[in-house]
C-alpha cells in the first residue's frame, strides 16, 4: 500500500518534472520576463529535487533487488549527467535527462 | 571594447612606489575598479587590471570557464609584475578579493599585501532570493546550464544616484554582465571552497574592508579570513554606509583612503639588506 502511494507520488513528480523540461526546451523562459524565467527555473530545481529523493526512497522501500538498483540509477542520473554536460553539449544533455525521466516514469508505472 | 587597463608611471620623471594588481568580480570587468585604480596611480603606484577569463566580449565565454583558469591568470599576472617590481600588492573585489587570498596562499612572502574588498567565500547575502536553498542541486545538475540570475535591485549599491546610473551602464552591457550564471557561481563557490581550506597559509599583510549590508555575501566572510589567515599584521574594517560594490559607494572615498595608507605602510624598503657592505 504504502509502496503504492510512493509510486503515485514519485509519477507525478516525475510527470511535473518532466512538462517543466519539456516547455523549457520549447523555449518559454524565453518569453518569461528574468525574475519569472528565475521563479521557473528555480521551481524546475524544487521538483528535481523532490524527484531525486523519492527514487531514493523508492529504491529503499521497493522489495526487488534490481529495482532498488534502478531506482537509484534513476535518483543519481542527474548528478552524472551535471557531472558530464559542458556548455557546447548542454543540448544533448538535456535530451538525455528528459528521457532519463520519462524512462523512470515508464518503469515506476509499467515495469 | 577592452576594459583592461594600466596605468604606469614612466620610470624616468616619476618611479612608481609599486605596482597593484587589481581583480575584478564575478561577472565584473576592470571598470568597476577604474577610478580605484585611478586614486591609486595619482598616489605614485603602477596599477594593472585585467578582464578575467570568460569575462570578455562574449557572455558564452562564463560559460567556458572554470576557477582554474581564474588561478592561473592572477597568478601568472602577479608572477609578470613581481619580475617587475620590489613592490607587488594585490587586491581585488567580490571574486577578485578571493582570488587575491589564493595569490597570498600561493606566494607567501612574496606578496607585500593583499587588499581584499567584499571577500565572497559564502553566497548569503540579504539579497539573495528565497529559493536559494535549491543552489546546490542547481549547481551540480543539468539546471546550472539553464539558470541566470538576473542583476536586480540594489546591484550592489547603496547610493541611489550611484545605483542609478549603474543600472544605465549595465543595460547597456559594456561594463559587466547583467546576469549572474550559475555556472560562474559554481566556480565561485569552488573557488571559495579551495581558499577556505588554504587560507591559513596568507602571510603577507592584510586588509580587509566588509560592508555590514553587503547584499551579495555576509561579513561571515570577511570573519573567516580575518580568524584563519596567519598573517601578523592584519586589519579588518567594517562598513556601515554601503553594499556589496564598496568602490562604488557612499564609503568609496574612506575605502580609498583606507587603501592607500595600507599601501604606503606596507612599502618594503627598495634596498635589501643583504645588498650592504660591511665596511
Amino acid at each position: 500500500m504504502y509502496l503504492k502511494i510512493l509510486e503515485i507520488l514519485f509519477g507525478s513528480l516525475a510527470f511535473i518534472l518532466l512538462l517543466l523540461m519539456l516547455f523549457r526546451e520549447l523555449g518559454i523562459t524565453k518569453k518569461l520576463s528574468p525574475m519569472r524565467a528565475s521563479d521557473y527555473i528555480s521551481s524546475m530545481a524544487g521538483f528535481l529535487l523532490l524527484y531525486i529523493v523519492f527514487a531514493f526512497v523508492l529504491a529503499i522501500f521497493t522489495p526487488i533487488g534490481i529495482n532498488k538498483m534502478v531506482m537509484a540509477l534513476f535518483g543519481i542520473s542527474p548528478f552524472i549527467i551535471g557531472k558530464l554536460v559542458t556548455y557546447k553539449k548542454v543540448r544533448v544533455y538535456s535530451f538525455i535527462q528528459i528521457l532519463c525521466v520519462i524512462l523512470s516514469l515508464v518503469y515506476v508505472y509499467i515495469i | 571594447m577592452t576594459l583592461d587597463f594600466i596605468l604606469k608611471h614612466d620610470g624616468v620623471n616619476e618611479k612608481p612606489k609599486g605596482a597593484v594588481l587589481l581583480l575584478h568580480g564575478l561577472t565584473g570587468s576592470p571598470f568597476e575598479l577604474k577610478k580605484y585604480g585611478q586614486f591609486l596611480y595619482n598616489n605614485g603606484y603602477d596599477v594593472f587590471a585585467e578582464c578575467l577569463p570568460g569575462h570578455g566580449e562574449k557572455f558564452e565565454e562564463i560559460y567556458t570557464v572554470n576557477y582554474q583558469n581564474w588561478l592561473d591568470f592572477a597568478y601568472s599576472r602577479f608572477e609578470k609584475l613581481k619580475s617587475e617590481y620590489k613592490n607587488v600588492f594585490v587586491s581585488g573585489l567580490c571574486l577578485g578579493a578571493v582570488l587575491a587570498l589564493a595569490v597570498g596562499m600561493k606566494y607567501r612572502e612574496q606578496v607585500s599585501g593583499i587588499i581584499s574588498l567584499s571577500t565572497t567565500l559564502y553566497l548569503d547575502g540579504w539579497r539573495l532570493p528565497w529559493y536559494k536553498c535549491f543552489m546546490p542541486i542547481a549547481l551540480s545538475t543539468i539546471l546550472r546550464f539553464y539558470y541566470n540570475y538576473p542583476e536586480c535591485e540594489p546591484h550592489g549599491v547603496k547610493n541611489l544616484k550611484t545605483r542609478n546610473a549603474v543600472k544605465k551602464l549595465l543595460a547597456k552591457g559594456d561594463v559587466g554582465m547583467n546576469d549572474f550564471p550559475m555556472t560562474g557561481f559554481k566556480e565561485l563557490l569552488e573557488l571559495s571552497a579551495f581558499v577556505r581550506n588554504g587560507v591559513n597559509k596568507v602571510v603577507s599583510p592584510i586588509l580587509i574592508i566588509h560592508s555590514k549590508e553587503d547584499d551579495l555575501t555576509s561579513t561571515k566572510s570577511a570573519e573567516v579570513v580575518y580568524k584563519k589567515i596567519s598573517s601578523k599584521d592584519k586589519e579588518y574594517i567594517i562598513l556601515y554606509d554601503s553594499y556589496h560594490m564598496v568602490l562604488y559607494d557612499n564609503e568609496k572615498e574612506f575605502v580609498f583612503e583606507k587603501s592607500l595608507r595600507f599601501l604606503d605602510n606596507h612599502l618594503k624598503s627598495e634596498t635589501n639588506t643583504e645588498d650592504f657592505v660591511c665596511i
